[in-house]
């Protein structure tokens, strides 16, 4: 083989045992496999989820060997790939069992006097309404439910949680939302603050009945957070503390954020 | 041993595989940009921008007050070099060129991108090493003419020299991977197992196209769906490897791309898997499709979908 031949097929090797280890999860990152529980309802689940329980079992012993084998080979190839190569393909590994909402408040002071006395609520995700199809894609949704997802891996990361230690994934939210706001407020408001609100509302397993009449409650509650916006004085909602909860029909809204832009 | 390494990594091939994988990635990283066209993604001043990259970088540029001017210079070499890319002029300047600037948008603002980008990213890194402006760029046609003098008709354009497929086969390689990977997170989850992943995926506003989509009489589609996917993910890389199955697997992997683009809203990552599936059919027979185009001497494997993986 000549020589260049031989760099090359180094280069390749590496190339490969780099991306290789590097798609490996660290054991931390996976679940503990227990037995799975198929809904009731299911037909082909009692057949393949135990099969696939056991492939899991296996998976899950040998992962974590291969993890600790490859340390050493990782602290050589890691830097390669940090530079743009990394391979966290985990899309869709766990899937959501909520419907998942965003709302923004603006506090807004009308008298001049800096004190909040009136409160405009705006759903902010998803952008569309969810009972009409969803033709394009809305990379602002992305971009709201990227930083949920944040937000919850700095929450569990975090052994001291609390709201300001969590509230850095939401500021581009706040941010962002409330600049567009206050270019619509006329001369003489001031926005003084804004909160994130996120939203869940659970999603009936399989076999579950649909509860049609909550479904119709909870778009009736939607419904009032999209444009035309309507002020409401402060009174008529309390001002609330990071990690506060408030429920509304079925949708159970948690107060990530508050502050001022 | 050692002969068949290089064999398997250095053979050569004819080129017009690397100009299609080019046209095809360039043109949905080209369309993707075009729809993140959105000044809330890219001006610092005004955005809807992650604090958590390069935080020196855009604290300096937004004192500056270069934060709009910066954003959009980016979006428009990103743009230009996708543009590029896809057309074919300056190939191997454009390909890297891409790749870069994935990498910098990363770093400038990754809250409104997908797994699409690292998927692209990677897909690029693999093509940046090929020779993808020898056939269906104006590289080539350019080429041509400067060799003749004067703008050459396509029947007299000669036949491209083979070129390396190593890149071929890392891209190959990637594709397996990610799949592989991507249904053994999955494997880990009970959703997945007990077969109510889809139904959550389907029923979930963060992801359905269209509302209750499935009603409860048709929730077994959904458990098929589950376990289909799973097996077809965990599948892939080892069902290419044997000729009757490869075809199966490729075709299945179409149907589910196209499939789950139609019931569920993920933004760019089918398209992206799909310019990428071209990387799966035997390079002399994208040549001889490309001789229909443009005629040229051909000849090569009647087998369009590769000979060995």
């Amino acid at each position: 083989m000549p020589s260049d031949r031989r760099w090359l097929s180094g280069a390749i090797a590496f190339h490969l045992v780099a991306i290789t280890i590097a798609a490996l999860p660290m054991p931390s990152e996976l679940a503990v496999i227990e037995p799975s529980s198929p809904p009731p309802s299911s037909m082909l689940a009692p057949a393949l989820a135990p099969l696939f329980d056991r492939l899991a079992l296996v998976v899950a012993g040998v992962e974590p060997v291969l993890y600790r084998a490859s340390a050493p080979l990782r602290i050589l190839t890691q830097p390669y790939i940090n530079a743009g190569l990394k391979q966290k393909w985990n899309m869709f590994a766990n899937p959501g069992h909520d419907d998942s909402y965003m709302r923004v408040d603006y506090l807004v002071a009308t008298d001049g006097s800096g004190r909040p006395t009136q409160r405009v609520q705006e759903l902010v995700f998803p952008a569309a309404r969810e009972d009409r199809p969803r033709w394009r894609h809305e990379f602002r949704d992305k971009a709201i439910f990227s930083s949920v997802e944040n937000y919850f891996v700095r929450f569990e990361s975090e052994e001291d949680v609390n709201a300001s230690a969590t509230a850095p994934d939401m500021v581009p939210i706040a941010r962002y939302f409330g600049r567009t706001f206050r270019q619509t407020l006329p001369q003489g408001q001031q926005l003084v603050r804004v909160e994130v609100w996120y939203g869940v509302a659970p999603i009936p397993a399989p076999g579950e009945p649909i509860d049609s009449a909550a479904e119709a409650n909870r778009l009736q509650a939607l419904v009032k957070y999209r444009a035309p916006l309507t002020p409401r004085p402060t009174s008529s909602v309390s001002l609330e503390r990071p990690g506060s909860r408030v429920t509304e029909g079925d949708i159970t809204w948690t107060l990530f954020y508050r502050g001022e832009v | 041993m050692s002969e068949r390494w290089d064999r398997f990594w250095f053979d050569g091939v004819p080129p017009h595989i690397y100009a299609l994988l080019r046209i095809t990635l360039g043109l949905v990283g080209f369309l993707v940009l075009i729809r993140l066209g959105d000044a809330a993604f890219w001006d610092l001043d005004r955005g809807f921008i992650s604090d958590v990259s390069l935080v020196g970088i855009k604290s300096s540029l937004r004192d500056a007050g270069l934060g709009t001017v910066a954003g959009w210079t980016l979006y428009g070499v990103s743009l230009l070099s996708f543009l590029m890319m896809t057309i074919g002029f300056r190939s191997s300047m454009a390909v890297p060129l891409a790749l870069i600037s994935q990498l910098v948008q990363l770093s400038w603002n990754s809250l409104p991108l997908s797994g699409a980008h690292p998927t692209l990213q990677s897909m690029l890194f693999c093509l940046m090493w090929a020779d993808t402006g020898a056939s269906w760029s104006v590289d080539a046609w350019l080429e041509r003419r400067r060799k003749t003098g004067v703008p050459a008709e396509p029947q007299a354009a000669p036949e491209p020299e083979a070129v390396s497929i190593a890149p071929l086969r890392l891209l190959r390689y990637q594709i397996a991977l990610i799949y592989l990977v991507t249904g053994l997170w999955k494997l880990g989850n009970p959703s997945w197992r007990d077969g109510s992943a889809v139904h959550y995926v389907l029923n979930t506003n963060v992801f359905h196209r269209f509302a209750g989509l499935l009603s409860p009489n048709l929730e077994w589609l959904a458990e098929l769906g589950t376990y289909t996917t799973l097996a077809w993910e965990l599948g892939f890389a080892f069902l290419l490897l044997w000729r009757p199955t490869r075809w199966l697997v490729l075709v299945l992997g179409v149907l589910m791309h196209l499939g789950i683009f139609a019931t569920i809203e993920v933004g760019p990552f089918h398209f992206v898997m799909l310019a990428a599936y071209p990387a799966f059919l035997e390079p002399a027979f994208v040549a001889r499709l490309f001789s229909r185009v443009t005629p040229l001497r051909s000849a090569g494997s009647p087998d369009p979908v590769i000979g060995a993986a």
